[in-house]
């Protein structure tokens, strides 16, 4: 998607046609569409702009969605008289010119602008000539389907809440979608239907046992789903639950009262924490010794009384035997003894012959004897080593407890101090805090019997569906019924394997490339990682000395910007991509960032290190800023990189506003307008 | 690093792990899905379409 121009008429605050070209990535300048605005101006507006013209949506922070006519245009309408207003997007896509536009008729019946239905238009030009897209809706998901929208238009001070694990759920599903996995989705949301409609052919056909097996198959199908959504409940409020204890930390920290109390806490916490990593690595070494290795020492303490049997065999001169097995087997098989003796069967000679086996078969058993003294030679010693290394493990899994135990008797009574503390907020955080942390304990015990039912009543069905099998008789219609019944049971089963499967597999290329965007952003040696729960986690460290990195607002918004240029990276690279779509789709593409209040309340490091990031993130980027925000370092990043700039004149009805003005390229431009009759905002181009 | 093609592969693997009558009823079903995502607000025709083909590889 290319973006060519945004078209606003009497949209909120912009009165009259307005308009903005963007920059265009084809290397002739540079990216970068920069806005400047006062707040309150319409940055906001021009973010929502976008998504109300794709979508008909609108944010949260844009107040009073419902007032899409320029006030001071409704305010002017007799009543009875129509308005109007209306945004228009031109881009270009896969070399096709396209104009979306949404717009609202209006008939004033009273002063206020309630909710009032959109008019939209996708028009295309084919060879020169304007034709109109009739399922627009369709057509505008499959240019930049909405599940991805929210990664590419945004608010940069707001952006962070990609961090927090209640995102992943809408990262999953931007996953989903970029590698065109949402029919797997439908489908497993349709095949439990088509599933119940085969079901009950049966039980209409088949006998007493086939009807009652196929019920009890539908019965157990049932708890399975319901189970299944009861896990994905719990992992949700597992999340929220995290989240809300890393929050109510954050406020005990910055209550002045439970502060020192609270980096108490922090400390034991990362004490106990570790001590639980240390002792979870020396169980896991010990275990590992055990079952590799202890059999050395039963084997070393048996070594003595072994030796001491193999000296009473050779003193009674049992040991060495003078013949080889193989020997007498050949005497027996030739039939004839060395001295000539005709050995038969049945006769003495051939027994006597026979009962030569026993003896020489000692012979091996002598040969594999001296092999093992060979080598059990300093068994004892290697025995020694191995209970020398268990008994260090263990001492290492008590040194971890005992300070693990420390730890947690520290964590308990700072808790009861906090509990006792003056201050009654504190104490309100520290007991909200204490019945989080009781569930966060419980959450993982109930997320495990979860599952184990889910894994009691799936071999159960496993068994079900072997008796139908069995139970069908001859009855060919029923035969045809339970196959069919059974194939879609089994392809239930596939594609939610292969959506799983799909979804970790572009889940690690998306942290890969997360690392490395993250890389060229950040200045700290902080590892960023996409988990498998689709987590945006940050990491001091790697391995298991690797710890939850602090998390400013600064990093926590390079870590969402990252993953925001690793999420555009992977749809450009999805569109490349050749291959058989009989199993997976391709959606993807080149998508254009819009990013308002782009650098908030950052310190200078990370608003440069965000503004040379950003040119190089996506194809086209739209930056809409405050001049307080833009000035400086930002301003001198992203300078070279601009190929458009524009500054809202924002004409005010108060009085007591001061006057400002933008200087660009030498010139000064309208940037806070007091004493206009009406709140209005222009666009002016500015370069 | 991941290479592009890996979760294709993964996927045709699980695919081909099937038996006949499995794979002929996913590669019916996804492909309905596929066609059919435009049209989501008509999920009862959906399931009736699936329904029919299903039964159609059958009989």
């Amino acid at each position: 998607m290319k973006l060519t121009s945004l078209a606003l008429d009497n949209f909120r605050q912009f009165v009259g046609p307005q308009r903005i070209e963007f920059a265009q990535a084809d290397g002739s300048s540079g990216n970068v569409t920069l806005v400047h605005a006062a707040n309150g101006a319409g940055k906001t507006t021009i973010l929502n702009a976008f998504t109300w013209v794709l979508y008909g949506t609108t944010s949260l922070d844009f107040e009073q969605s419902e007032r899409l006519i320029t006030d001071s245009v409704w305010d002017a309408l007799p009543i009875g008289q129509e308005a109007s207003c209306h945004v228009e997007l031109h881009f270009e896509h896969d070399g096709t010119k396209f104009v979306l536009r949404r717009e609202v008729l209006a008939r004033k019946d009273s002063h206020e602008q309630s909710r009032l239905p959109t008019k939209v238009t996708l028009s295309y030009s084919v060879d020169g000539a304007w034709k109109t897209q009739d399922a627009h809706d369709d057509a505008i998901e499959q240019i930049i389907p909405s599940r991805l929208a929210p990664f590419f238009f945004f608010n940069g001070e707001r952006i962070e809440r990609i961090v927090h694990r209640e995102a992943y759920e809408q990262i999953q599903d931007a996953i989903k979608t970029l590698l065109g996995l949402e029919q797997y989705e439908q489908a497993l949301r349709h095949l439990p239907e088509v599933r119940k409609t085969f079901g009950g052919e049966i039980r209409k056909r088949g006998n007493n046992k086939a009807s009652a097996l196929e019920a009890r198959r539908e019965r157990l199908d049932g708890q399975i789903a319901k189970e299944r959504k009861e896990i994905t409940r719990l992992e949700q409020e597992q999340a929220a639950h995290q989240d809300e204890r890393e929050a109510l930390s954050g406020l005990l920290r910055e209550s002045a009262g439970a502060a020192q109390l609270q980096k108490r806490r922090d400390e034991q916490q990362l004490a106990l924490e570790r001590a639980d990593a240390a002792r979870k690595e020396a169980r896991a070494k010990r275990a590992e010794m055990l079952v590799l290795k202890s059999h050395t020492i039963w084997l070393a303490r048996l070594w003595p009384l072994a030796a001491k049997v193999s000296e009473g065999l050779h003193e009674r001169g049992e040991l060495p035997a003078k013949l080889k097995g193989q020997f007498v087997e050949e005497l027996l098989q030739r039939g004839s003894c060395i001295c000539g003796t005709p050995l038969l069967k049945d006769e003495e000679a051939y027994q006597h012959v026979a009962a030569w086996r026993q003896k020489a078969g000692l012979a091996e058993v002598e040969s594999a004897w001296q092999y093992m003294i060979g080598r059990a030679a300093g068994i004892e010693r290697v025995a020694e080593e191995i209970g020398q290394s268990l008994r260090e493990y263990t001492k290492q899994i008590a040194e971890a407890s005992d300070a693990y135990n420390q730890a947690e008797a520290q964590l308990n009574q700072i808790r009861k101090e906090l509990e006792e503390i003056g201050d009654v907020d504190v104490q309100v955080l520290e007991r909200r805090l204490g019945d989080v942390n009781r569930r966060l304990e419980q959450l993982p015990v109930d997320l495990h019997q979860a599952n184990e039912r889910i894994k009691t009543w799936s071999i159960e069905l496993t068994d079900v569906r072997k008796d139908l099998q069995k139970a069908k008789g001859d009855d060919a219609r029923l035969e045809v019924l339970v196959r069919a019944a059974d194939a879609i049971d089994d392809a239930q089963r596939a594609i939610r394997e292969m959506l799983e499967l799909a979804k970790q597999r572009v889940r690690r290329r998306l942290d890969s490339k997360l690392r490395l965007v993250h890389s060229t952003i950040s200045f700290k040696p902080f590892i960023p990682e996409l988990d498998d729960r689709f987590e945006l986690n940050l990491w001091d460290g790697e391995g298991s000395q690797r710890r939850p990195a602090p998390k400013s607002t600064g990093e926590n918004q390079v870590l969402s910007l990252s993953f925001i240029g690793a999420l555009v990276e992977l749809c450009k690279e999805q569109a490349e991509r050749a291959g058989d779509a009989s199993l997976l789709g391709r959606m993807g593409g080149m998508y254009p960032i819009i990013m308002d209040a782009a650098f908030g309340n950052l310190d200078d490091t990370y608003r440069r290190a965000i503004a040379l990031a950003l040119p190089s993130m996506a194809s086209q980027v739209v930056v809409l800023t405050t001049k307080a925000q833009v000035s400086g370092v930002v301003e001198a990043s992203l300078r070279p990189r601009l190929g458009a700039e524009y500054v809202i004149a924002l004409r005010t009805s108060k009085d007591d506003a001061e006057a400002e003005s933008v200087t660009s390229r030498g010139k000064s431009w309208e940037y806070v307008v007091p004493g206009a009759d009406s709140d209005s905002a222009t666009l002016q181009r500015v370069g | 690093v991941e290479q592009p093609d890996d979760e294709r592969s993964e996927v045709a693997k699980v695919y081909a792990e099937q038996r006949l009558e499995v794979q002929k009823v996913i590669l019916t079903v996804l492909g309905i899905e596929r066609g059919r995502l435009h049209l989501r607000r008509m999920e009862k025709q959906t399931v009736e379409l699936l329904t029919d083909e299903i039964r159609r590889i059958f009989e």
